[in-house]
Formats: structure tokens, sequence, C-alpha cells
């Protein structure tokens, strides 16, 4: 027998460090660029030459109605769209994970939202707002209802992007649901079945409470995704009715690529930043503490 | 499982069909529409049996800005997937026989880039892009979306490499192999189905993406997703051509996440979340 060394670790080295490098400095360098950016005059509408105005961008964000506005936008398109992803997304698990008979096609019908273009969601729901061509409405007069005047009314507008988010993101999921629920034990339900448990008990008592910790992980997920919410937005409602569906990142994105006002389009994006950051520390606690990596 | 009663079964039949009901009928609404003849489109109540046409679709492969977009999103999205695997390939590789903390910090910190909204890179890359002459290329995008691409094949991968035994690379190096050609030569024919399946969930991705298509590129290398919001222009919306584009551009998609649909989700339920 040849004598045998097993390869250290760190031989691997070399193998993933390009893609780490890669990656940090694709994505650190313009954090620190847009954190330099902010600090400037930089505007692509004005002929003066860019130059430091140290916080002044800042400044001016806390007297920008329509910034502070768009705060409340962006957590309210967190918070509905996600409970409401959460629940739905259980309950569609719970039936998959039943196996009726004749239900395996909704297995494949989940695909369809998950790798549609977002833009091409957003442009068959702004179809289907759309009065006279829209079946909203329609639908809604089937059952005697009057629909509401979906994307000009503030409010429905807002209804309308939580709708399509839910629409859109509740297949996700209930995939990643089902696939956490395939692997609890049957012993479990057996034990639960011989205490004369019923069906609903052991959803409520045993499949819940294992389903914990997936319902954190997904919803941490979920959350930075919906914190990024463009495409919807911008095809949908374009962020009207008079900015009443504009969030913080669509609010930059005007700034910066409407008005062209690059430096205080930064400005906005470093608060953005620190809105995700409020997000990615919980996260990385619960990740640290909860996440089981090796097979 | 515990028996459930008539009722429960068939509150769950009917609350699934709804589901089911309710994601498809926006998708063949879409359909429908594409198919439809400017008065069919506008009909109320809606028309539900029509004399179908195919002129939008014609129509939209007549417009040479459309058929441009095509070849555009098939090269970037392309360029994309292959750039991202170069590096992804060697990672996964080194990254299944990582244990413990350092496995679990390097998928953590992957991970987490992939979930940073883009809006956070837009204006620096815009920025840099247009003092370095880098808007509007093809290379361009497809550096950006190597931040993107990069984590999503890592994650789809891990999975399907870790069930290559540990033992042939033992047995490789006994044979006097070089990492690289136990890389290449020995594991990864062996994961070639991970390959596809990563290298189509990153696809899609690249396909799908508008945010930086919008802003980095003007004419030349416009993407599918960016030329479709064009007709929704000054003189109205073309709603024809609108939802006969929405049905081209989802089309590939859909097929591949039908042939994939195995995959898509394993990237995030291989790490398991302790209870």
């Amino acid at each position: 027998m040849a004598s045998y060394q097993p390869i250290p670790q760190r031989a691997y080295l070399r193998y993933l460090s390009p893609s780490i490098v890669v990656l940090l400095l694709l994505t650190v360098l313009p954090v620190l660029f847009t954190l330099y950016l902010s600090t400037s005059s930089l505007s692509y509408a004005s002929p003066r030459p860019e130059r430091f105005i140290g916080l002044r961008n800042y400044d001016r964000l806390l007297d920008d109605i329509r910034f502070l506005q768009s705060i409340p936008v962006s957590l309210l398109f967190i918070v509905a769209p996600v409970a409401l992803q959460l629940i739905l997304g259980f309950f569609v698990a719970v039936i998959m994970n039943e196996r009726l008979p004749g239900m395996r096609w909704l297995r494949y019908v989940l695909v369809a939202p998950m790798v549609i273009p977002p833009i091409v969601t957003g442009l068959t729901w702004r179809v289907l707002f759309t009065p006279k061509l829209g079946s909203v409405n329609y639908f809604l007069s089937l059952i005697g209802l009057d629909g509401p005047s979906w994307l000009t009314d503030a409010n429905w507008a807002l209804v309308a992007i939580v709708i399509v988010a839910v629409w859109g993101w509740t297949p996700f999921v209930a995939l990643m649901f089902l696939a956490a629920m395939q692997s609890f034990p049957d012993e479990l339900y057996e034990a639960a079945r011989i205490d004369g448990g019923t069906w609903v008990q052991s959803i409520r008592h045993v499949t819940l409470p294992l389903l914990k910790p997936t319902v954190t992980f997904i919803g941490i997920l979920r959350t930075m995704e919906a914190l990024g919410i463009f495409p919807i937005i911008y095809i949908v409602t374009a962020g009207g009715p008079a900015a009443a569906t504009e969030t913080v990142n669509f609010y930059a994105f005007v700034s910066g690529f409407s008005y062209l006002k690059v430096g205080y389009a930064s400005a906005i994006i470093v608060v953005y930043f620190f809105m995700l950051l409020l997000i990615i520390g919980p996260t990385m606690r619960f990740l640290l503490r909860n996440f089981q990596v090796d097979s | 499982m515990q028996r459930r009663s008539k009722l429960t079964t068939t509150l769950l039949y009917v609350f699934g069909i709804i589901y089911g009901l309710a994601i498809l009928g926006p998708i063949a609404w879409i359909l429908l529409l594409a198919l439809k003849n400017a008065l069919d489109a506008f009909a109320y109540p809606p028309l539900f049996i029509f004399e179908p046409t195919l002129e939008h679709f014609i129509a939209i492969f007549e417009d040479p800005e459309f058929r441009l977009a095509f070849s555009n999103s098939v090269i970037i999205a392309t360029g994309s997937v292959a750039l991202a695997m170069l590096f992804a390939i060697p990672a996964t590789f080194a990254i299944t026989i990582m244990r413990g903390r350092a496995r679990r910090n390097s998928l953590l910190t992957i991970l987490l880039i992939r979930m940073v909204p883009g809006m956070i890179y837009l204006l620096p890359y815009f920025v840099f892009y247009s003092r370095i002459d880098l808007l509007d290329t093809h290379i361009g995008l497809i550096v950006i979306y190597l931040i993107f691409c990069l984590p999503l094949i890592i994650w789809t991968l891990v999975p399907v490499w870790g069930a290559v035994p540990l033992e042939l690379r033992e047995s490789g190096m006994i044979d006097g192999a070089s990492l690289w050609q136990i890389l290449f030569l020995i594991e990864l024919p062996l994961v070639r189905i991970g390959i596809i399946a990563s290298g189509i969930v990153a696809f899609i991705f690249a396909w799908n993406e508008f945010l930086f298509a919008l802003v980095i590129t003007r004419k030349k290398v416009v993407t599918l997703p960016v030329v479709i919001t064009r007709y929704m222009g000054y003189e109205g919306y073309e709603w024809g051509k609108i939802s006969a584009a929405a049905v081209v551009i989802m089309l590939p998609v859909v097929v591949f996440g039908f042939l994939i649909q195995r995959y898509m989700i394993t990237g995030l339920t291989a790490g398991a979340v302790k209870g």
C-alpha cells in the first residue's frame, strides 16, 4: 500500500478563494463608492462640476416629504405580502403534503410564478387591473361586487401591489414548506394518532411546531427580497398614483434616473442600506445559531 | 397520517383547486389576449371563444428591435452562466470537502450576497460604467450578473455534489492524480445533472433580470424585459404586442422550470434548519 496523506482542507482554498474575492470586490466596492457619491453634488441634470458637499444630501432628505412617505410604503410592502405568503403558503403546503389523489398537477402549476419574469408578472396584472381589458373587476361583478378603480385610487393601488406580490411568491414559500414537511418523522404523527388526536390536531401540534424554524428562515429570505421589490411597482403602478406606491428603493431609482440627481439618490441608497442592515443583523444571528449545513 | 374527516378532505380539495386556478388564471388570460385581435381584446364582457390570430406574434418578430433584444437576451444569459460556472465549479468542489464552521460561513456569506437587493449596487455601477465606457455592452451586464448567478449556482450545486463520496478524491490522490485532474476528469462527469440544473437556475435569473438591464443598456444590448416596456409607449399601450411578447419571454423559462423543478428548491433546503 502506498502511504496516503489525506488532502488538507487548506489545499482547497485556491479553488474557493477566487469566487469569494470576486464576489466581495463586485459588492463591497460599489457600496463604498455609493458612500462617496452620497457626499457629492453629482447630478447629470446640472452642468456644474461635482464637488464635495458633506452631509448636505442627507440633510435635505430629512425635509423631503416624498422620501419620508416612501419608508412606510416599503414597510407595508414587506409586512403585508410576507405575512400573507407565509400563511397561504402553509395551507398550500399542507394540501400538497396530503398527496390527495388527482392533485399532483398543483406542483407543476406552482413552478410557473417562480420562473416567470417579474416584468411579465407585472404586465399580466397590469392588464388584469385595467378596467376594460382586465378581468379582475369582471369576475368581481359576476359575484355581485363593484370593483374599485385599482390603479387610480391610492389605497387600492397599494392593495393591488400586495396581491401581485402574494400571487408571485406564495408558490416558492409553499414548496419550501413542503420540502421541510416531507422530512418530518412519521413516528410523531403515528404517536399523535395513537393518542387519539384528530387530523387538525396533528397539523396544529406536530406539523406547526416542527415547521417553526423553516418559517423563520423563509420569512427572513422573503423579507430581504420584499425590500427589493421593483419591477412589479415599475410596471403595475409606476409608483403612482401621486407616489402612493413608491418604496424607498423606487424613490432612489426615480431620483437617480429620472431626475438624474446621482448624489442625492446615493444618499437615499445609503439609508436604504441601513434598513437592510437592520434585517441582516438578526438574520445572521439566527442563521449562525440554527443553520446546519453539514450533510 | 391521521384519518381526515370527509369535510376536511372536501375543504382541502376546494381550497387546492381554487388556489390552482388563481395561479393559472392570469397566465391563461395573457395567453388569450395575445391571440385576440384588437377588437376582441376590448370586448365586454370578455370573450372566451373567439377567432384566434397570430398577428401580434408576427408583428413582434418583424420588429427589428425585438429580434435584437431576443438575441441579446440569449447572449447575456448564456454568457452569465458560462462566466459564473468558471468560478462556481471549483468553489463547489472546495465547499463539498469543507466541514463545520468554514463550510457554514462560506455558504452563508454567499447566500447573503445573493439576497441583497440589486438596487444597492445600481447607481455605483451606472456611474462607474459611464466613466469607463461599459454602458450598453454585453460584458458590462454579464459581470454584474455574476453577483447573483455565482451564488445561485453554488447553492444549487452543493447538495448534488455533496452526494459524491469523498473516497473518490482519496483514491484519486493515491493513484497520483492532481486535484485539478480529480475535479475535471473524475467528479465533473458525475455531477453533470447538477451542472445543468444549476446552469438553468442561473440562466432563468439572467433572462428575467430587469433593473440592471433597464439602466445599463441603451440601444445595442437591450434585453427582452426592457424591450417589452417600450410597447407601453407614448401613443398608448400596444396590448397585443405586449401580451405576445410576454408569452414569448416566459415560454422558455417555464419549460426550463418544469424540467428542473426538483432542483429549484433543493438549493435552499440543502442546509437543514435545526428545530
